[in-house]
C-alpha cells in the first residue's frame, strides 16, 4: 500500500502517547524506525500535508499532525497547504 | 418474534454536542436531533443496531475491514476526542450480536469479528443525542465508507436487508431500532476543505438529491446513482451514505417519516417507522 509507513506514523501519534511525546520532541529521530523514501521523509518533516495527501496518506490521518502540532504544523498552515492541491 | 420498529439517521459532527450545549435547545440542530430522539423514544426499542463508518480510530490500515461487527459485552468510546462526550462504556447485546454475525454469514455477508471494541464519534455523537442515558444495548456494525475502495451502495443495502431478515427470525420478543450515522457530502481535511475551515461540503446538490430520494422512498434509484465515482465527487467522507444504505435495507418495509437536510450542510436527519406508530 502506498505511504503505509507515513500512515502508521500519523496513526501512532494519536494512539501511542509515548510515540507522540518522542515525535514532538525530535521528529527526525522518531521517524528513523520507519521505511520512508526521501520524498516522503522531506514531505513529512516539512509538514507539507498537501504533498503527503498526494503521496497517499488519508486526510483523516493527516489531520492528527495539526491537532498535536507535529513538526510545528498549525491549523492555518494545514488548511493552506491542503487547499493548494485543489 | 423480534421486530424492527424504527429506523433513524443522523450526522455525527464532532463539535455538535458542545455547540448544542452552548446554543441551547432552540438551535436548529438541537431541534433536529430532538425530533429523531422523540421518534426513537416513541418506538421504545430494547436494542439499537448501529451502522457506522469508522474514521481510522477503531481500525487501522494494517487490518481494515469492509464490514465488521462487535461481539462484545461492552464497547468503550469515544476513542477520539469529542468535547462534552466523556469516554465511557456502552452495553452491547453480545448474544444477539453473535447470532447476527452467524446469520448474515450464512446469508453471504462475511463480517470481520471484533471481540474487543473501542468506538469513535460515529457511534458516540448519535448516542449522546438519541439515547443519552447510554443504557440501551447496541450492536455496532461497521461499513467502510471512508477508505477507498468502498463497497457498493447496493451491497451495503443488501447487507442491511440480511440484518433485517436475521432479526425477524429471532424467536424472542425484542423491539429493535436501527441507526445510521454520517454525511452525504463532506470533505474532511482534504483539498476541498473551505477557506478557514477543516471541512467543506463539495456537493450540496448531491446531498439534497440523496435526501429527496430517501424521503420519497426511491431507494433503487439512489442505489443506481450512488456509484463510487459519484460518492467520491461529494467528498472524502461522502461514503458515509453507505451506512444509511445499510440502515434502509434493514428497516425493510418501514416507511420514511421525515428526512430533512440540515440547511446548508451535507447531512440529514431521518426517521423511518411503522404506519401505526
Amino acid at each position: 500500500m502506498t505511504a503505509y509507513d507515513l500512515s502508521k506514523i500519523c496513526y501512532l501519534i494519536q494512539f501511542d502517547l509515548e510515540f507522540r511525546r518522542r515525535i514532538l520532541d525530535d521528529p527526525q529521530a522518531a521517524i528513523e524506525q520507519f521505511q520512508l523514501n526521501p520524498e516522503e521523509r522531506l514531505a513529512f518533516l516539512s509538514g507539507d500535508v498537501g504533498a503527503l495527501h498526494a503521496l497517499g496518506v488519508h486526510p483523516l490521518l493527516l489531520l492528527r499532525l495539526q491537532r498535536y502540532g507535529v513538526v510545528g504544523l498549525t491549523q492555518e498552515q494545514y488548511m493552506n497547504r491542503m487547499r493548494r492541491r485543489r | 418474534m423480534a421486530r424492527i420498529v424504527a429506523g433513524v439517521g443522523v450526522p455525527h459532527t464532532v463539535p455538535y454536542p458542545e455547540l448544542v450545549r452552548r446554543k441551547g435547545p432552540d438551535w436548529e440542530v438541537a431541534i433536529l436531533y430532538e425530533r429523531v430522539a422523540a421518534h426513537l423514544r416513541a418506538a421504545s426499542p430494547s436494542l439499537l443496531i448501529c451502522f457506522v463508518c469508522d474514521h481510522l480510530n477503531t481500525f487501522f490500515l494494517d487490518n481494515w475491514p469492509t464490514f465488521a461487527i462487535g461481539v462484545v459485552a461492552q464497547a468503550t468510546g469515544p476513542n477520539d476526542e469529542v468535547p462534552m462526550v466523556p469516554q465511557q462504556a456502552i452495553p452491547v447485546a453480545e448474544d444477539r450480536a453473535r447470532d447476527l454475525h452467524a446469520a448474515v454469514l450464512e446469508a453471504g455477508f462475511d463480517l470481520s469479528l471484533c471481540r474487543e471494541l473501542q468506538v469513535d464519534h460515529s457511534v458516540m455523537v448519535p448516542l449522546h443525542f438519541l439515547t443519552p442515558d447510554m443504557t440501551t444495548p447496541i450492536i455496532p456494525v461497521f461499513v467502510n465508507g471512508l477508505v477507498p475502495p468502498l463497497p457498493s451502495a447496493r451491497r451495503c443495502f443488501l447487507l442491511g436487508r440480511a440484518v433485517g431478515q436475521a432479526v425477524a427470525a429471532w424467536p424472542e420478543q425484542v423491539r429493535v431500532a436501527v441507526l445510521a450515522s454520517g454525511s452525504f457530502s463532506l470533505e474532511v481535511g482534504g483539498p476541498r476543505i473551505d477557506q478557514g475551515r477543516l471541512y467543506g461540503i463539495p456537493d450540496l446538490a448531491w446531498a439534497k438529491r440523496v435526501t429527496r430520494y430517501l424521503q420519497d422512498g426511491m431507494i433503487h434509484q439512489l442505489l443506481d446513482e450512488a456509484t463510487p465515482d459519484r460518492i467520491a465527487k461529494a467528498g472524502n467522507a461522502a461514503g458515509e451514505l453507505l451506512a444509511w444504505m445499510a440502515m434502509v435495507g434493514a428497516v425493510g418495509d418501514l416507511a420514511p417519516r421525515s428526512v430533512e437536510l440540515e440547511p446548508g450542510n451535507g447531512h440529514a436527519f431521518g426517521t423511518w417507522g411503522e404506519d401505526s406508530a
